[in-house]
């Protein structure tokens, strides 16, 4: 065995070790064999329809911008796992995306200019869930699953938005810079942890979105530069977009919600004298370094030990809040070394920290 | 709005008794091997895997083959899952990304980038390098996971090593 086969083995071993396993995995492949029993075999669907898992992957893509209002009280989930299965007549994307995350809630329909919006949940004990868009527009045909999530990022004009409703939210509607209204609706149905909203705001447009209750008052209102106004309940703070990624200051943490499919990354707050950042591997060529840095850094620079840098300014944080915001992306693949350098420049362009990924991780 | 569903009841199952023992042993070696060929949810497709198995346990002729099942679904459910991501670009949020950056900076130094052009391997090659030198899989096996005669296993596996050898060249 020559020296890059058993540096092979060594490194595949090391990275092997990181792996972490669920303690609820047996469980978790249990239900999923039931659930996809129950779908592989609708009565209604000739046998020549079933559609290999991976056809779901040639529909086209819709990013679903992470906005969420939340508010309320919890609807508990359904008592048993049962699956809900799709009705006859149903489009084969849905189908498809059906077939991979099964739903246990209702499955809901409404339409939404000229697209048709899906929604269900598949896990709504973890508020995982699915949309589909069926469009005529470009931008608004797709699907997305997985957690809707639980703090509001930028509305993204030229595409159909979703997020969470609070539990009196029963309406929105969509006010656009021009004074025109946009497509707008919020969904529910049985099972539902929370109502979902979809709007479907035109390219190169601001929107206003305001939630009502059933009476007519609003609750709520949300503004493309992403102010959340009175009467959300969270967060504490209104959004700051840095890179793609926005930042919420919310129950004792920064909350990064990532662009696209609404990640998101805790960070604990707490003002200090120095960086606090942590990496975020979206895939194994796109990796966010996020994180927060004293008032004084107006750029941070991560220093790779190979002498690479990568760095950008900060942005002002909350006022008052003492802290400034930083995201960096498209770091190479495997993260951080302990000895990587965290540089922090003032505004003067002038060095006042330089500290390892080690010491800032505690390590 | 509309509700379009209507509701059903799920059918009892007997095959996950007969997996359960298999799981026990080897989840967390395929949680692994998926994570290595570079899925985003390593988890995910370990759980599909066995829950195909289970799906299937009543006609494995066979028991001892169950584990080369279930190792050539993860290998299949991964490459599906690139394919998938390539075009939709979707990525389900995991509980276990909040952890990532410590797992990154426990990797060391120089096994990174040895990962990284591992990383940047055709599907096929980097899968016959994680069975070859993580598994430490006979060639027959690797063949049966990945689907593909054992003289193309061979061939993944040289050119892999080359690819590898390359990228690093210096490096090492």
């Amino acid at each position: 065995m020559n020296a890059l086969e058993e540096q092979l083995r060594e490194a595949l071993a090391q990275r092997a070790a990181l792996s972490s396993v669920d303690p609820d995995a047996w469980d978790k492949t249990v239900r999923r064999s039931r659930r996809r029993l129950r779908l592989s075999l609708p009565a209604w669907l000739p046998a020549g329809l079933v559609i290999p898992a991976a056809a779901a992957a040639a529909v086209v893509a819709v990013v679903l911008a992470a906005i969420s209002l939340t508010g309320g009280t919890r609807a508990a989930a359904p008592a048993d796992n049962a699956t809900t299965p799709p009705p006859p007549g149903t489009p084969r994307q849905v189908t498809d995306v059906l077939r991979a995350h099964p739903a246990v809630t209702a499955i809901v329909s409404a339409k939404l200019g000229g697209t048709r919006v899906y929604a269900w949940f598949s896990d709504p004990g973890h508020d995982y869930g699915c949309s589909v868009l069926l469009g005529t527009r470009a931008s608004s045909g797709g699907f997305a699953c997985g957690r809707w999530p639980s703090g509001p990022s930028a509305p993204d004009t030229g595409l159909v938005n979703t997020g969470r409703a609070g539990r009196q939210v029963t309406a929105v509607t969509v006010r656009l810079n021009d004074g025109r209204s946009a497509p707008a609706a919020v969904l529910s149905g049985r099972g539902f942890p929370f109502g979902v909203w979809f709007a479907d705001i035109p390219q190169g447009y601001r929107a206003v979105l305001t939630f009502r209750d059933a009476a007519g008052q609003q609750v709520a209102q949300l503004t493309d530069n992403l102010q959340v106004q009175p009467g959300a309940s969270i967060p504490d703070s209104g959004g700051i977009t840095v890179n793609g990624w926005t930042a919420y200051l919310t129950g004792g943490k920064v909350l990064w919600h990532g662009p696209g499919d609404g990640a998101i990354v805790p960070l604990p707050w707490t003002v200090t004298h120095k960086p606090l950042l942590v990496l975020y591997q979206e895939t194994t060529t796109l990796n966010y370094a996020i994180g927060y840095a004293p008032a004084d850094v107006a750029r941070l620079v991560l220093r790779m030990p190979d002498g690479h840098e990568y760095g950008g300014p900060t942005v002002q944080g909350w006022p008052g809040s003492g802290v400034r915001l930083w995201v960096n992306a498209r770091l190479p693949y495997g993260g951080l070394a302990k000895n990587t350098l965290v540089i922090s420049y003032n505004a003067a362009g002038k060095v006042i920290a330089q500290q390892t990924v080690a010491a800032l991780l505690g390590g | 709005m509309e509700d379009v569903s209507d509701r059903r009841t799920a059918p009892p199952h007997a095959g996950a008794v007969l997996v359960s023992g298999l799981f026990r042993d080897r989840y967390p070696e395929m949680v692994r091997l998926a994570d290595l060929l570079g899925a985003d949810d390593p988890e995910d497709i370990a759980q599909e895997a066995f829950a195909r198995l289970i799906r299937k346990a009543g006609s494995l002729r066979d028991p001892a083959s169950a584990i080369g099942y279930v190792r050539s679904t993860v290998c299949n459910l991964v490459r599906n899952r690139h394919r998938h991501l390539r075009v939709v670009r979707l990525r389900t949020p995991r509980a276990h990304d909040e952890v990532s950056s410590e797992h990154a900076v426990m990797v060391r130094e120089d096994h990174r980038e040895l990962l990284a052009a591992l990383a940047a391997l055709p599907a096929r090659r980097r899968e016959a390098i994680v069975l070859r030198y993580w598994l430490d899989l006979p060639e027959r096996e690797i063949a049966a996971a990945m689907g593909v005669s054992p003289g193309t296993v061979k061939s993944h596996v040289s050119r892999g090593l080359d690819a590898l050898g390359g990228a690093l060249e210096g490096k090492l």
